[in-house]
């Protein structure tokens, strides 16, 4: 019965409570300044004055005498607002009656001792509002972010998203102080849609990464050759690669104010090869994938020169830098702004390739697979096993999966570099493979689909139904789509082989097909890409703008598709609109044959011998966020 | 039933599921037990309370709420349902007095959509637009204002 009488005392402290306009206002900063300081320390920047000056009506507006126009708004940051946070800090009891607590947290009645405190803890409504009258003419406007409790007016910022936060900045001093509240960017930019897609990809940057420091370590003569003062620091790399958790040990060490396991994590960004994901969780053990790959040494070396370079450093994480550089990666892509390199070691044309933060694999007319160093462009390895051109290649972590126009499918083993299950059966060139955990599926010219027990290599079953050649095979949960010459894609089911859907609207033959589980994205030689539903079979969107067949799509379930074609361009569309947002070309001199894309960089092969890297990342810092 | 009593101290008798989509008022219920006494809502006025008794009246059979995973979501404040659009066409000082009351009592879902409302009000209109439509003061110095312009830039380029 105490919780009753409690909220019973409080109704009795009303009226006391809604005239003390002082106790309002400082409440009201103590509530904004305790929310940037548990947020990793960010300081906001307009210091609103609490203490209301001589008569003057109770308003958040008037500005400390400390603040000084001149200075950087984001900078100042007066003793006294810090003296107050302490204070709020240390004397939770009495939490400013602020009063209502924060979102989604009931106020916690402290047992024994709460029917005194929360007499204070609550601030009548109507007592608020009798002061929002006296500042406020009658035309029953009132200023909400200024006079809301900070929680629930910053809320209504992050739902006004970006760029209405840039407006916001421009309204008041009041409003000014949420555009540098660092957890107002930071909720800003993880729930970009599109930027959470990407970040998935970072996982794989840093198995790779970690897993590059793991074998320095083990392998001391690999990078021998570097110089005195760089060999030092990668002997530290290599030995704090060893722990696996740890991140950026090395940029740690200057991240002082570092406090939070967030802010560690992004503070590493900046002063290190290494790419921290900004969810831990995705972080598994190290993949094998580096140790079949020699020529160590390069890697290294650029890895030391990082090092001894290090970009700008962040004690702290700040999300609304990381959203800048964000941004400023997008209008890289929209205007083209992208660094070119070309890599050339293959005798014939390059019909596929795959790429990771690591490493860059293709194969090749010539008859094999080359392993490229994605950071020094060096040739790693070159495999041979196929009698004939490899056309397509996927590989993970734990398997490297092939197919040749010499019929079959080779699995390679990561450790060795040698073949470890040929699958033989097709009776012509295996057009392109997809796998997952259990299985792996091939689609050949000679029209059909086939899929194969991945341990043992056993064809589990083969499905005919096309009525050309199988030229693109996608593997999502236990679909398969598949495109065809015969211009229709079809959907199967992996475990029992038969057709689920068909889908029609491409008027020739198709080369390529990319499926995410939801959409499914299609290239054509009628020089059309068509965006379906893959549940109904509707076709949503049809793009627009090559001038021959579009020979290879690339789609990771955001708004986002990179296509090539043998057009010679590679085309980079939003498939929402249907527009093309950025036409490359001029590099390639022959037809484009298999494209892929991450946040950062788009690679593409080609008829013409070339590997390119197309980086749009140039002059930005986005390590972390990549 | 259950009596909720307004800081003006009016009875409102709602079933147990209205009641309950208030976290204030479930906690309470499920500490105590059900009472026969009204429970006093001291910062509510029986305006803002009878409004905010629509709200959950007509909520009672939504699903709860998780709370970890409604945290995470991202914000989108364009998928509101025409109902509460409807509901949400008061003015700004009742919106206001729902925000608080919504707070206080702990209903998630009415915070949120009164969030989404202000912030519709706000995205896509320029810095003047929101003075006038809220009443607010420019008190930046030209100085300030040009620091605020530069800081702004990056974004502007888009």
């Amino acid at each position: 019965m105490w919780k009753l009488s409690w909220i019973k005392s409080g109704s009795q402290s009303d009226p006391d409570s809604g005239d003390n306009s002082e106790d309002h206002s400082s409440t009201y900063r103590g509530s904004a300044m305790g929310c940037a300081e548990t947020d990793s320390g960010g300081a906001p920047t307009l210091m609103i004055d609490s203490a209301p000056s001589e008569g003057a009506p109770m308003c958040p507006r008037s500005i400390t005498s400390a603040y000084t126009p001149t200075s950087p708004l984001s900078l100042s940051q007066p003793s006294s607002m810090r003296s107050f946070t302490k204070l709020s800090a240390g004397q939770p009891s009495s939490y400013p009656s602020s009063r209502l607590p924060p979102m989604g947290v009931t106020a916690p009645v402290p047992p024994g001792q709460g029917s005194i405190k929360r007499k204070d803890s609550f601030v009548s409504s109507t007592g608020r509002l009798t002061e929002v009258e006296r500042t406020t003419p009658m035309d029953g406007k009132l200023d909400f972010l200024t006079y809301l409790p900070y929680e629930i007016a910053m809320v209504i910022v992050i739902y006004a998203d970006f760029p209405a936060i840039t407006t916001i900045s421009e309204v008041s001093r009041s409003w000014n102080r949420f555009a540098h509240d660092n957890s107002v960017w930071r909720r800003l930019f993880l729930q970009q849609k599109e930027w959470r897609t990407q970040r998935a990809l970072t996982t794989a940057g840093n198995h790779a990464a970690k897993h590059r420091n793991v074998l320095a370590n083990s392998n001391p003569g690999l990078y021998a050759t570097g110089s005195s003062p760089s060999s030092l620091l990668s002997t530290s790399a290599g030995v704090s690669g060893t722990n696996t958790p740890r991140i950026g040990d090395d940029s740690l060490s200057t991240a002082t104010a570092a406090s939070t396991l967030t802010d560690r994590i992004l503070s590493a960004y900046t002063g290190s090869s290494l790419r921290p994901a900004i969810n831990l969780q995705h972080m598994v053990a190290p993949s094998p994938t580096l140790s079949m790959i020699s020529g160590f040494a390069g890697q290294q070396q650029r890895q030391q020169q990082q090092q001894l370079q290090p970009p700008q450093r962040r004690a702290t994480a700040d999300w609304r830098y990381l959203f800048q550089q964000r941004i400023e990666l997008d209008r890289h892509w929209l205007k083209g702004i992208a660094d070119i390199q070309v890599l050339a070691g293959h005798a014939d044309s390059v019909y596929c390739v795959q790429y990771d933060h690591e490493k860059i694999v293709t194969g090749s007319r010539d008859r094999t697979i080359k392993i490229w160093d994605a950071e020094t462009m060096q040739c790693l390895r070159t495999m041979t096993g196929h009698t004939a051109s490899v056309l397509c290649l996927k590989y993970n972590d734990s398997a490297l999966v092939t197919g040749s126009s010499d019929a079959t499918v080779i699995v390679w083993d990561w450790e060795t570099g040698n073949p470890r299950l040929r699958l033989s059966s097709h009776a012509a060139g295996v057009l392109d493979v997809a796998f997952n955990e259990d299985h792996i599926v091939s689609c050949s010219k000679d029209c059909t689909i086939k899929v194969w027990r991945r341990d043992s290599g056993k064809l589990l079953r083969t499905m005919a139904g096309h009525r050309g050649p199988v030229n693109a095979v996608q593997l999502h949960g236990n679909k398969i789509v598949s495109a065809s010459g015969d211009s229709l894609i079809k959907m199967w089911d992996l475990k029992t082989g038969a057709l689920i859907r068909t889908f029609t609207g491409h008027t020739r033959g198709l080369a390529c097909v990319q499926f995410d589980g939801k959409t499914i994205v299609s290239g054509s030689s009628d020089q059309l890409i068509k965006v379906w539903d893959a549940d109904s079979g509707r076709c949503k969107q049809t793009l627009r703008g090559h001038k021959d067949l579009v020979r290879t799509l690339h789609f990771d379930g955001g708004r986002r598709a990179v296509s090539g074609s043998y057009d010679q361009t590679i085309k980079v569309w939003d498939i929402v609109t249907g527009e093309c947002t950025l036409d490359l070309k001029d590099v390639h001199t022959s037809w484009v044959f298999d494209v892929q894309f991450t946040a950062s960089r788009i690679v593409s092969t080609s008829q013409d011998q070339k590997i390119v890297i197309w980086d749009f990342a140039k002059g930005l810092d986005v390590a972390a966020i990549n | 039933m259950v009596t909720l009593q307004s800081s003006d101290k009016r009875d409102f008798q709602v079933s147990m599921e209205v009641a309950k989509q208030s976290v204030l008022i479930k906690n309470l219920i499920d500490d105590l037990g059900e009472t026969e006494e009204a429970i006093p809502l001291p910062n509510v006025t029986s305006k803002v309370l009878q409004k905010v008794i629509e709200y959950c009246e007509h909520h009672k059979h939504d699903p709860p709420v998780i709370k970890d995973e409604y945290d995470d979501l991202p914000k989108r404040s364009d998928d509101i349902s025409p109902w509460d659009e409807q509901y949400m066409k008061v003015d700004q000082e009742m919106l206001f007095e729902i925000l608080l009351a919504s707070n206080y009592m702990d209903i998630k879902p009415l915070l949120d959509l009164g969030c989404k409302t202000v912030a519709n009000m706000i995205r896509g209109k320029s810095a003047e637009e929101i003075r006038k439509m809220f009443n607010i003061v420019d008190d930046f110095t030209p100085e300030e204002k040009e620091q605020i312009k530069r800081e702004n830039e990056w974004a502007e380029a888009n």
